[in-house]
C-alpha cells in the first residue's frame, strides 16, 4: 500500500472516527456533515488544480471507490487546518512540490502588459494626435496606440509564424514614419498659416490662362523608396518647357538659329504639336547632370538664357550658310530647282508650282508642314513630275492637264477614270 | 468561298471575257492568249497571266527572274507571268512620250522585297525589245559591289578601279540580249584603248565587244565607250536602261576594299581598317550611273530600289527616298516613282489557280477555300513569299 493509500485509509478511518463532530477542530474548521450529499467527492489526487474554489470545485464523481473514502474536496485552508489538526493529532501533511497548492507568489518578471492597452487609457486631453506627436520622431511603441507589426518570420515556429509586434521592433525604428504628417497635422499647419495666404486667382482657372501668365513650366519628381536609403537618384532631374511663341524679339532668322542650336544639344529639343490647324512649338529642356535639384534648375535657367541671347545675336560668318544647313527643306537653292533650268522644254509656271509643292511635301517632315515620305506624297510627286515633263496621261507635247486641285478638265477626268479603274482592279 | 464568289461575279462583269482562256470550273487560272507584252493593255489584261514567247524569255525576261522562279518554270515545264498594272503604266508612258529624240525619262520601281519589281521591269524590257529598242540591263550591281573580280586600277579613268571580270560578263550578256540590233550599230568616234591600239570610227559595236572580250583589261573601257555613244545619240533606235537595285550606286559601303587607303574604324571592327571602294570609284558602275542621268535623249531608264542595295546594313526600309538618300534622290530627280503593290484578291486567286493547275500546289488543303485563304494570309500578297510558301504546300 502506498503511503497515499495509507493516508486515505487513515483519513477514512479518521472520518468514521469523527463521525460525530463534537469538539473536533474539523467541525470547528467548518467541515460539515452534509458531506454525505457530496460524499461522492473525494479528494482525488491531481484534481483540484490551482484554482481555489475549494469545496465547490468538486468534480462530481459519485460512487466513491473503496480507496477513496467519501471526502469532500478540501481547500487549502482545510488542508492546512487539517494539518494543524493532525499535527496536533500527530499526523504530518504531505506536500508534493508542483501538486500541492501553494500560496500564490508574486511573479518574478514584470508582465509586459500589466495594464489594459493604451487606447483604453487615453484621456480626452491627449486625444489630439498632433499634440501627442507634434514633430518627426523615431517610432515609440508605447506612444503609438496602434497594433502595428513589422517583419516576416522565417518559418512557422519563429514567433508562432506571425510578424513580430511593435515592442522592441528595430525595423519599425529604422524606417521613417509619417506620423507627424497626418491629415490632422496638415489641417493644423494650414490653419496656422492661412492668414498669410491670398486666395487663388479665379481667372487662372480658365484653360490656357496659366500658360499665358506663367509660360515657364518646371517639372520635378519625388520618389518614394522602400529601401534602407529613402533617397532616389532620379529626383535630381528637372524638366523645363516653354512655348516658343512666348520668346519675344525672335524674328525668322533668330528662330532658325535657335532651332539650329537646339538641334546640336543633347538636352534640349523642340516639340511640334498641331492644335487644329495652327502649329504650337514647345522648347523642352531637361537636366540631371548636377547632383542636386536646385543646381539642375539653375543650370537650365542659365542654358535657356544663353540659348535665347545667342540666337538673337547674329555673327558675320553666319552669312556663309549653305542650302544644306537649312533646318527644313527649302526648294529655293536646291538641286531640283537648278535642274529645272536644264529641262529641254521650259515648263509652265503652274507645273513648276506643283512640282515645288510636291517636293516640299515629300521632303519636309510633319512638324515642318510636310508629310514626309508616304505613298500619297510619292504619288503626288510622280504626278507633278509627269506634268512637268509633259508625260502624263492627259499631257503630251506640253501644257498637259493639271494634276491636282485645279478646275475640271478632260485630263483630270481621264485621271479620275484611271483612278477608278485602279481601285476596281485593286479591290 | 468568298474568293470564288468574287471571282464568279467578276467574270460575269468583266470586260475582258474575250481574251480569257477558260478552262472550265470556277478555279481556272485566267490566262490571256496575248503573249506579246507590248500589246497588253490596262483595260483588258491586268491580272491575267500570259505565256512569254521563247525568244523573249531567253533573251530578256529570264534575266529579270530570280533563280527560284526559273527553276520553277523548268520544273513545271511551262511559264506564266502575270500582267500587272505598274509595268503597263510605265509601258504606256514610254510608248507615248519616250524615244524620238525626247529626253530620258526615269522611273523608279519600289516595293517590298519579293513584290515583283524585277519582273515588272522584265515586262517593260520585253515590250521595248519587241518594239525594236536597244536594251541596256544591269541585274547584279549590288553583287558587283560585294565581291571583286579582277580588280585593277583604271587606265581610262585615273583614280578609279576597273572590275574586268564583270565587264566581260556584262558585255556578253549585252550582246546576247541585243543580237539582232547590234550588227547595225556603228561607233562614231575613234576609241583609243591605249597609246598604241585603237578602234577606228565607223566600226561596228560587235567589233568593240569582241575586242574587249579578247582583252578583258579593257572591258570596262569598252562599256564606257558604248555608253558614251548612247549618250551622244548615235544609236538610231531608242534605248531602254534597266537597272535593278539602283540605290547601291549611292551607298557608302561595299565589300571591295582598297588596301592602299586606311579609314576610321567602325564600331567594334577589327583591323585592318581599309577603305571601301564604293560605286563612285568603280568605272563600270559609274558608267551605268551616267546613263541614269537626264542629259541624254532618245531613251528611258527604269530602275528599282531595294534594301538589298543597302550593303552591310540590314534595312527594313523600302521607300525610295530613304534608300536613295539625299544624293541619290537629287541625282535622279525628277523621276516618276512607281509602286509595285502586293497582290490584290483577283491577282492572288489567279496565281493560286495557276499554281494548282500547273501542279505546284500539291496538297489537298490548297484546293480548299480555307487553305487558299491561309496561303493568302501567310504570304500577305507578296509574290515571292507566295512562291516560297506554295512550294511547301
Amino acid at each position: 500500500m502506498t503511503p497515499t493509500g495509507k493516508l486515505l485509509l487513515l483519513s477514512g478511518l479518521a472520518r468514521r472516527l469523527l463521525a460525530a463532530p463534537s469538539n473536533h477542530s474539523l467541525a470547528a474548521a467548518g467541515y460539515s456533515n452534509s458531506s454525505s450529499s457530496n460524499s461522492s467527492d473525494v479528494w482525488s489526487i491531481g484534481e483540484g488544480g490551482v484554482d481555489d474554489a475549494g469545496a465547490a470545485s468538486v468534480s462530481g464523481r459519485r460512487g466513491a471507490s473503496s480507496r477513496r473514502a467519501g471526502f469532500a474536496g478540501y481547500s487549502a485552508a482545510d488542508v492546512a487546518a487539517a494539518a494543524a489538526a493532525s499535527n496536533t493529532a500527530g499526523f504530518r501533511s504531505l506536500v508534493v512540490p508542483g501538486l500541492t497548492k501553494e500560496a500564490a507568489k508574486p511573479p518574478l518578471l514584470r508582465s509586459r502588459h500589466p495594464l489594459t492597452p493604451r487606447c483604453g487609457r487615453m484621456k480626452p486631453a491627449h486625444s489630439s494626435w498632433p499634440s501627442v506627436w507634434p514633430t518627426a520622431r523615431t517610432f515609440h511603441p508605447a506612444a503609438v496606440p496602434l497594433p502595428v507589426r513589422q517583419g516576416r518570420p522565417n518559418n512557422a515556429t519563429e514567433n508562432a509564424g506571425i510578424s513580430p509586434n511593435k515592442w522592441g521592433n528595430t525595423e519599425l525604428i529604422k524606417v521613417p514614419n509619417f506620423l507627424h504628417l497626418t491629415p490632422a497635422h496638415v489641417a493644423a499647419h494650414c490653419a496656422a498659416i492661412k492668414h498669410l495666404c491670398t486666395p487663388w486667382p479665379k481667372a487662372l482657372d480658365e484653360p490656357g490662362v496659366i500658360d499665358k501668365q506663367l509660360p515657364l513650366r518646371v517639372v520635378t519628381t519625388d520618389y518614394l523608396r522602400s529601401h534602407h536609403s529613402i533617397r532616389d537618384i532620379r529626383a535630381r532631374r528637372v524638366d523645363l518647357s516653354l512655348c516658343l511663341d512666348r520668346l519675344v524679339k525672335l524674328d525668322k532668322r533668330s528662330l532658325e538659329k535657335l532651332l539650329c542650336l537646339v538641334s546640336f544639344s543633347n538636352f534640349a529639343k523642340v516639340d511640334t504639336q498641331f492644335v487644329g490647324s495652327s502649329r504650337v512649338r514647345h522648347l523642352r529642356m531637361w537636366s540631371d547632370r548636377c547632383p542636386w535639384r536646385f543646381q539642375n534648375y539653375d543650370y537650365l535657367i542659365y542654358a535657356l538664357s544663353a540659348l535665347y541671347s545667342q540666337s538673337l545675336r547674329h555673327e558675320s560668318w553666319e552669312s556663309g550658310k549653305a542650302w544644306i544647313d537649312n533646318q527644313r527643306y527649302e526648294f529655293d537653292g536646291s538641286s531640283s530647282q537648278k535642274k529645272l533650268a536644264k529641262l529641254a522644254n521650259k515648263p509652265a509656271t503652274n507645273a513648276v508650282t506643283h512640282y515645288r509643292n510636291a517636293l516640299i511635301k515629300l521632303h519636309r517632315q510633319p512638324e515642318n508642314g510636310g508629310t514626309g515620305e508616304t505613298h500619297d506624297s510619292l504619288r503626288q510627286y510622280g504626278r507633278a513630275v509627269e506634268f512637268l515633263l509633259g508625260i502624263g496621261k492627259g499631257g503630251g507635247g506640253g501644257g498637259g492637264g493639271p494634276v491636282k486641285k485645279l478646275d475640271a478638265s478632260s485630263a483630270q477626268q481621264a485621271g479620275q477614270t484611271k483612278r477608278t479603274t485602279e481601285r476596281q482592279a485593286a479591290s | 468561298r468568298s474568293i470564288a464568289n468574287w471571282l464568279l461575279r467578276r467574270r460575269q462583269l468583266s470586260p475582258f471575257g474575250a481574251c480569257v482562256n477558260r478552262r472550265g470550273g470556277a478555279s481556272a487560272a485566267l490566262l490571256t492568249d496575248e503573249s506579246a507584252p507590248e500589246r497588253h493593255s490596262l483595260d483588258r489584261h491586268v491580272g491575267l497571266l500570259y505565256r512569254p514567247e521563247e525568244a523573249d524569255w531567253q533573251a530578256v525576261t529570264r534575266h529579270f527572274c530570280r533563280p527560284e522562279l526559273v527553276r520553277l518554270f523548268d520544273t513545271l515545264g511551262q511559264r506564266a507571268l502575270m500582267v500587272r498594272r505598274p509595268a503597263l503604266e510605265i509601258g504606256e508612258r514610254l510608248a507615248g512620250h519616250a524615244g524620238d529624240g525626247r529626253p530620258c525619262l526615269r522611273f523608279v520601281l519600289y516595293g517590298r522585297r519579293g513584290s515583283g519589281k524585277s519582273l515588272q521591269m522584265g515586262h517593260v524590257a520585253a515590250a521595248c525589245r519587241r518594239r525594236g529598242w536597244l536594251l541596256v540591263t544591269v541585274h547584279n550591281a549590288h553583287l558587283w559591289m560585294r565581291h571583286s573580280r579582277e580588280l585593277h586600277e583604271s587606265a581610262h579613268r585615273p583614280g578609279m578601279f576597273d572590275t574586268a571580270g564583270y565587264g566581260c560578263i556584262w558585255l556578253r550578256h549585252f550582246y546576247a540580249m541585243n543580237q539582232e540590233i547590234l550588227p547595225g550599230l556603228r561607233v562614231t568616234k575613234e576609241l583609243s584603248w591605249n597609246a598604241k591600239e585603237s578602234t577606228p570610227a565607223g566600226s561596228s559595236w560587235k567589233e568593240v565587244i569582241d575586242y574587249a572580250l579578247a582583252r578583258p583589261r579593257y572591258s570596262c573601257a569598252a562599256v564606257q565607250f558604248l555608253i558614251d555613244e548612247i549618250k551622244l545619240g548615235s544609236v538610231p533606235m531608242p534605248t531602254l536602261v534597266c537597272f535593278e537595285v539602283a540605290n547601291c550606286l549611292w551607298w557608302h559601303r561595299s565589300g571591295i576594299k582598297n588596301d592602299a587607303i586606311r579609314r576610321t574604324p567602325l564600331q567594334g571592327e577589327e583591323p585592318p581598317w581599309r577603305a571601301d571602294i564604293t560605286a563612285k570609284q568603280l568605272t563600270l558602275l559609274d558608267a551605268f550611273k551616267q546613263l541614269l542621268d537626264s542629259d541624254w535623249n532618245n531613251g528611258a531608264a527604269v530602275m528599282s530600289v531595294s534594301p538589298q542595295g543597302a550593303l552591310f546594313d540590314r534595312l527594313r526600309e523600302w521607300m525610295p527616298r530613304k534608300l536613295l538618300g539625299d544624293e541619290g534622290f537629287a541625282y535622279l530627280d525628277p523621276f516618276v516613282p512607281v509602286y509595285v503593290e502586293p497582290y490584290g484578291p483577283a491577282e492572288m486567286s489567279n496565281m493560286l489557280n495557276w499554281y494548282t493547275e500547273s501542279g505546284w500546289l500539291t496538297s489537298e488543303a490548297a484546293a480548299t477555300d480555307a487553305g487558299r485563304a491561309e496561303l493568302a494570309f501567310l504570304s500577305d500578297g507578296n509574290a515571292g513569299e507566295l512562291l516560297r510558301i506554295a512550294g511547301e504546300w
